[in-house]
C-alpha cells in the first residue's frame, strides 16, 4: 500500500505555537487521555501554563518559549559571571586582554592578582560600579605613561619622555633644517607610492604616549619594539622607501661621532708603527690590539692607556706633566710699589714680572676690586704693565697685596679659606674640591712665614731687589743647584748668617745654607712643593691620569669658553698634554674614556659589530674601515657597502635595524 | 524593495558580495592607514565590528516587529548574511590572534567564532535542508510532529483488530508487537535525530517482506498498510530530525549572539577605560 493512500485527519488548526504553553493532551492525544479525563480542550492552557479543565493536566512549553528560557538563562549566567569575576580576587586574571611580555610579567609575578592592573593603569578598579563613577582627583593627570616612567625614568627623562624622540621641538627643528640644508647629499628618493598625503601622523609630537608604539598584552613573546617603516616615518616630512636607493647618503659616519679619545689612525698606521720603535724594529699595526673582541664578539672601543699607549708615550707624557700647575706665584713689583705692601719679600721686587697663576686668579676673584684690577692687566702678565701708568701700577700693588692676603688667609684658616673663596666666586665643584683637598695647608703656612716674615727680617740689610724675575723655566743654568748666576745670592745669604742667628728667630732656616728643593729628585711621584726661587707653590704631576691635573682640567671644563683663565690653563704644558688625547675633557666634565657605543650611547644610529663579525668576509676590519692617506682618519663607509647585504630579503632594511627612537641630545 | 526581489539569485549574490568586499576593503585600508599613522586602529576596527554586530542583531528585532514597514524579512536576511561575512573578516583585522589571550577575551573570541561558524552553517542549512525536506514529501509542522506520530501509532495499533484470528494473523501480530509497536510508539533516538538514515526503515520493510510468504491475502494487505505506515513514520521522523537541527541551530546562533553582544559591550568598556 502506498503511504499516500493512508487517510489521516487534518492536524488541529487552533493551536498557538507562538504562545508560551500548548496543551499536552492535544499533541499526544492517545497517550495522555488516561491522565486527562476531560479530553482535549479547545481553549488550551492559560499564559501561566495552567489547564482550564483539570489540575492534573500537563500543558507543555512551546519551542519558542523554551528557546526564550534558554536564552534568558544563558544571559543571566553570563551577567552573574561578570559580576562575580569583576569583584573577585581573580579579576585581573579573568579580564586581562592578553599575556604581558615576559619582562613585565616577571615584575608583577609577586603582586596580588587584584593589584596587578593597578600597577600600570591608574583607574584600575574593575568593579562595574567604578566604570560610571569619577576617579576623583587622586589620579587626575596620572596617565599610563607616568606609570611606565615610574620604572623607566632611569633611562628616559620624565621631562622629555613624551616629546618625539625625547628631544625638544627646537632640537628637532634644527636637525630638520640641517637635513634640508644638506639636501644635496641626499640621493633621489624612491617613495614607491607608499606614503600618501592621507598618511599624516595622528600624533601630537609634544605628547607621545609610550603605548602609542609599545602595545602590551600581546603575548609573552611579543616584541614591544616592533615598528613598521611606515609607522617610523609617519611624523617625518621626508620619507624614504628602499634603503639602497632612497636613504640619505652619510658623509662621515661612523667616524664623526665625537670619540672621547683623539687618535690619528692614519699617522699611526702609516708612519709611527712602520718606523723603528725603541727596540729598533717596526710594529705591526693591528686593529684588534686596541679594539679587542669580547665574549659576544663585540669590539671594544678602546683599551687602557697602559696597554695601548704607555710603551711609546709614557716618557714624553711624564716630561710634560712634570712641569705641573701653579697654585699661585708672587709677581715681581718695583721696589717703590713694594713699600706699600708690608713685608713684601725683597726677592719679589724689581721690574714688573711674573704672571698671575690661573688657579690663583679664580680665588682672587672673590675680591671684587682685585678682579677689576686683574682685568686691567693684559693676560695677567706683569711684564706688560706700563710703569708710567698710575692706574696699572695701582692695580699691580692691589694684586700683589691680594696674593699676600690669600696666602695669609690660607696660612691662618687652612683649606677653609680656599673653600670660602671658591664659594664666593660660585666655583664650588667636586673637581675644585679635589684640588683644594690635595693642597697641604702646612706648606702654605710655612711658605707665608718664610716669604713674608722670616725672609724680610733676614734680609733687612742685605737683600737687594732682583733685576729680573725667574718665571717658570726649564733653563738648567737658571734653576739648577749649580747655578753660577745665583751662586752669589747664596753667598750673600751666607754672609748674613751671624746677623740672622743673632735675631733668635727660626734658627733652622737661617743657620744653614738654604738648599733649593729639587722636585726632580725629591718629588718623583709628584705632589705640591714650594719653589723658593720663583716664589711659587707648584704641583708636579706624575704622568698619565694624575689626579690633580685631571681635577684641574675638569674644573676648567666647567668654566665658560670666554673665561681667560680657561685659555691660560690650556696653554699649560701638563694640561695641553692631556687635552691633546682627551679633547672632550676640556668641553665636558668627565669625558676621559670612550665608553662602548653599543648599549650605552643614545644616538639616532646604532651599530653592533657582533652580527657582522659572524660573516667571514667582514672579520677583516679593513674590509669596511680603510685608513685614509689624505686625512687623519678613515675613508667614509659608503651606503652601497651596507646595501650589499641590507636589503628587504637579506639582512633587512627596516628603520629600526639601524636607528633608535629614544635618543638623548 | 520589489526591485530587489525581482533580480535573480545569482545577480543578487554578486551585488551582495561586491558591496561586502568593497566595505571590507575600505575598512581594511582605513585600519591600515590609522595603524601606520600610529593611531588607535583597533578602536576603528572595534567600533566597525560592534556596528556590524548591532546590524546583525537588528534582524531579530525586525522579526519581532512585523507590523512596522521595515522591509521584508528576505531583504533583512540578505543584509544579515552579508553583514555577517563582513563582521567575520573585520574580526581578523581587529584581533592580534584568532583566539585572544586572557580568560574573558578568549571566551569572547570563542563565542564570536561559534556564532560566526553557526551563521555559516545556517547559510548552508538554509540552502540544503529545504531541498532535502521537499524531496521526502509531506509537510509536517515541527510542533505538530507528536500529533502526527500519535496518529500513525493509533492507526497501526488499529490495523490488527479487524483481522480474523488465523496463524498468519498471529505471525503478523508477533512481528508488530516485537518490532513495529516500539517503532511507532516511541520517539526517534538521538542517533537518528543527529544522523537520520534509512537503515531502520529498510530493516523493518525487509522484515515485513519476509513475512509475506507466511501471510494470506487479507493479512498481506494489512502488512502492506504497516509498510505504508512505516514509510510515513520514517518520513515524519526525517522531517523531525531536520527541523530539530534547524531549531537547534537557531537556538545556538541566537543565544550566543546575545551573549556575544553583551560580552562585546563589556570588552568595549574595558578597552576604552584601560587604554591610557
Amino acid at each position: 500500500m502506498a503511504r499516500e493512500k493512508l487517510n489521516f485527519p487534518d492536524p488541529p488548526t487552533v493551536d498557538r505555537p507562538g504562545d508560551r504553553w500548548v496543551c499536552g493532551a492535544r499533541l499526544t492525544e492517545g497517550k495522555l487521555r488516561q491522565k486527562n479525563e476531560h479530553g482535549v480542550c479547545h481553549a488550551g492552557p492559560s499564559r501561566l501554563g495552567i489547564c482550564p479543565l483539570a489540575d492534573a493536566c500537563c500543558p507543555r512549553r512551546t519551542w519558542a518559549s523554551r528557546r526564550k528560557m534558554i536564552g534568558l538563562s544563558v544571559l543571566i549566567v553570563f551577567i552573574a559571571a561578570m559580576i562575580a569575576f569583576s569583584g573577585g580576587e581573580w579579576n585581573a586574571t579573568v579580564f586581562k586582554p592578553g599575556e604581558l611580555t615576559t619582562a613585565h610579567a616577571q615584575i608583577l609575578a609577586g603582586t596580588l592578582s587584584s593589584e596587578k592592573c593597578a600597577a600600570c593603569h591608574a583607574d584600575a578598579s574593575l568593579s562595574p560600579a567604578s566604570w560610571f563613577a569619577s576617579g576623583g582627583n587622586k589620579h587626575q593627570s596620572v596617565s599610563l605613561t607616568d606609570r611606565c616612567l615610574d620604572c623607566h625614568h632611569t633611562t628616559i627623562d620624565r621631562s622629555s619622555a613624551r616629546l618625539a624622540h625625547n628631544l625638544p621641538r627646537e632640537t628637532r627643528e634644527k636637525m630638520q633644517m640641517a637635513l634640508v640644508s644638506n639636501r644635496s647629499a641626499i640621493a633621489p628618493r624612491d617613495h614607491s607610492g607608499k606614503f600618501s598625503p592621507l598618511q599624516r601622523s595622528l600624533l601630537d609630537q609634544e605628547s607621545v604616549e609610550c603605548s602609542t608604539c609599545h602595545r602590551e598584552h600581546r603575548g609573552s613573546d611579543a616584541d614591544l619594539n616592533a615598528m613598521t617603516d611606515a609607522q617610523c616615518q609617519t611624523c617625518h616630512s621626508e620619507t624614504f622607501g628602499s634603503f639602497a636607493t632612497s636613504h640619505p647618503i652619510w658623509t662621515d659616519w661612523p667616524y664623526g661621532r665625537g670619540g672621547k679619545i683623539a687618535f690619528d689612525h692614519s699617522t699611526h698606521a702609516m708612519k709611527h708603527f712602520p718606523s723603528a720603535n725603541k727596540t729598533g724594529s717596526p710594529v705591526e699595526f693591528r686593529c684588534l690590539h686596541c679594539h679587542p673582541k669580547n665574549e659576544r664578539n663585540e669590539l671594544s672601543r678602546a683599551v687602557t692607556y697602559e696597554k695601548s699607549c704607555q710603551s711609546c708615550h709614557d716618557d714624553a707624557l711624564k716630561l710634560r706633566t712634570d712641569q705641573g700647575i701653579e697654585l699661585f706665584a708672587l709677581p715681581t713689583i718695583p721696589e717703590a710699589n713694594a713699600g706699600e705692601i708690608s713685608n713684601w719679600p725683597p726677592a719679589a721686587t724689581g721690574f714688573y714680572d711674573g704672571k698671575v697663576s690661573p688657579i690663583a686668579e679664580l680665588f682672587l676673584r672673590s675680591e671684587k676690586e682685585v678682579a677689576v684690577a686683574m682685568r686691567g692687566i693684559v693676560e695677567r702678565d706683569f711684564t706688560r704693565i706700563r710703569s708710567e701708568s698710575a692706574e696699572q701700577s695701582a692695580a699691580a700693588i692691589l694684586i700683589a697685596s691680594a696674593h699676600r692676603n690669600l696666602l695669609n688667609e690660607v696660612a691662618e684658616k687652612g683649606q677653609a679659606a680656599l673653600v670660602d673663596r671658591a664659594a664666593k666666586t660660585g666655583l664650588v665643584s667636586p673637581s675644585l674640591t679635589n684640588i683644594i683637598r690635595s693642597v697641604p695647608p702646612q706648606l702654605i703656612s710655612d711658605t707665608y712665614r718664610l716669604w713674608f716674615e722670616v725672609s724680610n727680617k733676614s734680609t733687612v740689610k742685605a737683600a737687594k731687589p732682583v733685576p729680573f724675575r725667574l718665571a717658570s723655566t726649564n733653563d738648567e743654568l737658571l734653576v739648577g743647584d749649580e747655578d753660577e748666576l745665583l751662586g752669589n745670592d747664596d753667598d750673600l745669604l751666607s754672609d748674613d748668617k751671624d746677623v740672622l742667628l743673632g735675631d733668635g728667630h727660626d734658627n733652622e732656616s737661617l743657620s744653614s745654607k738654604p738648599k733649593r728643593f729639587d722636585p726632580t729628585v725629591n718629588l718623583k711621584e709628584g705632589g705640591w712643593y714650594r719653589d723658593d726661587l720663583r716664589l711659587a707653590i707648584v704641583y708636579r704631576g706624575h704622568g698619565h691620569a694624575d689626579s690633580v691635573v685631571k681635577s684641574t682640567i675638569e674644573m676648567m671644563s666647567t668654566l665658560p669658553h670666554e673665561d681667560p683663565v680657561r685659555a691660560r690653563l690650556l696653554t699649560s704644558a701638563a694640561i695641553a698634554a692631556c687635552i691633546k688625547c682627551h679633547p672632550g675633557a676640556a668641553e665636558k666634565m668627565g669625558s676621559w674614556t670612550s665608553p662602548p657605543l653599543v648599549g650605552a650611547s643614545r644616538s639616532f644610529t646604532k651599530f653592533s659589530h657582533t652580527p657582522h663579525m659572524n660573516i667571514a668576509g667582514l672579520t677583516d676590519c679593513v674590509h669596511c674601515h680603510t685608513v685614509s692617506h689624505a686625512h687623519a682618519n678613515f675613508e667614509p663607509i659608503e651606503r652601497e657597502a651596507c646595501a650589499t647585504c641590507h636589503t628587504a630579503k637579506a639582512a633587512g632594511e627596516s628603520c629600526t635595524t639601524c636607528h633608535r627612537y629614544h635618543v638623548t641630545e | 524593495m520589489k526591485r530587489f526581489e525581482t533580480i535573480s539569485f545569482r545577480t543578487r549574490r554578486i551585488i551582495g558580495l561586491s558591496i561586502t568586499a568593497i566595505a571590507i576593503a575600505i575598512v581594511m585600508s582605513i585600519h591600515q592607514s590609522i595603524e601606520e599613522r600610529l593611531g588607535r586602529a583597533s578602536y576603528f576596527s572595534g567600533f566597525s565590528l560592534f556596528g556590524a554586530l548591532v546590524a546583525l542583531i537588528l534582524i531579530g528585532i525586525r522579526r519581532r516587529l512585523p507590523m512596522l514597514p521595515l522591509g521584508s524579512v528576505s531583504t533583512w536576511t540578505q543584509i544579515h548574511l552579508y553583514t555577517g561575512i563582513f563582521a567575520a573578516v573585520i574580526y581578523f583585522v581587529h584581533v592580534p590572534a584568532m583566539i585572544a589571550g586572557g580568560v574573558f577575551e578568549c571566551g569572547l573570541s570563542i563565542v564570536f567564532l561559534l556564532v560566526t561558524a553557526s551563521g555559516f552553517y545556517g547559510l548552508y542549512a538554509s540552502r540544503m535542508l529545504p531541498r532535502r525536506l521537499t524531496a521526502v514529501g509531506g509537510e509536517f509542522r515541527y510542533d505538530q510532529v507528536p500529533w502526527h506520530r500519535n496518529q500513525i501509532a493509533t492507526a497501526a495499533s488499529g490495523l490488527l483488530r479487524s483481522d480474523h484470528e488465523s496463524a498468519a494473523t498471529e505471525v503478523l501480530r508477533g512481528f508488530y508487537a516485537k518490532y513495529l509497536r516500539p517503532f511507532f510508539e516511541s520517539s526517534p533516538g538521538l542517533t537518528y535525530v543527529a544522523v537520520p538514515t534509512g537503515s531502520r526503515r529498510r530493516r523493518l520493510l525487509a522484515g515485513l517482506k519476509e513475512l509475506d510468504r507466511y501471510l494470506e491475502e487479507d493479512t498481506r494487505s494489512t502488512s502492506g498498510q504497516f509498510a505504508a505506515l512505516v514509510r510515513r513514520r520514517d518520513d515524519l521522523d526525517y522531517h523531525y530530525a531536520l527541523q530539530f537541527r534547524l531549531r537547534i541551530w537557531v537556538v545556538v546562533h541566537s543565544v550566543f549572539s546575545v551573549v556575544l553582544f553583551a560580552a562585546a559591550m563589556v570588552h568595549g568598556v574595558l578597552a576604552l577605560r584601560f587604554t591610557f
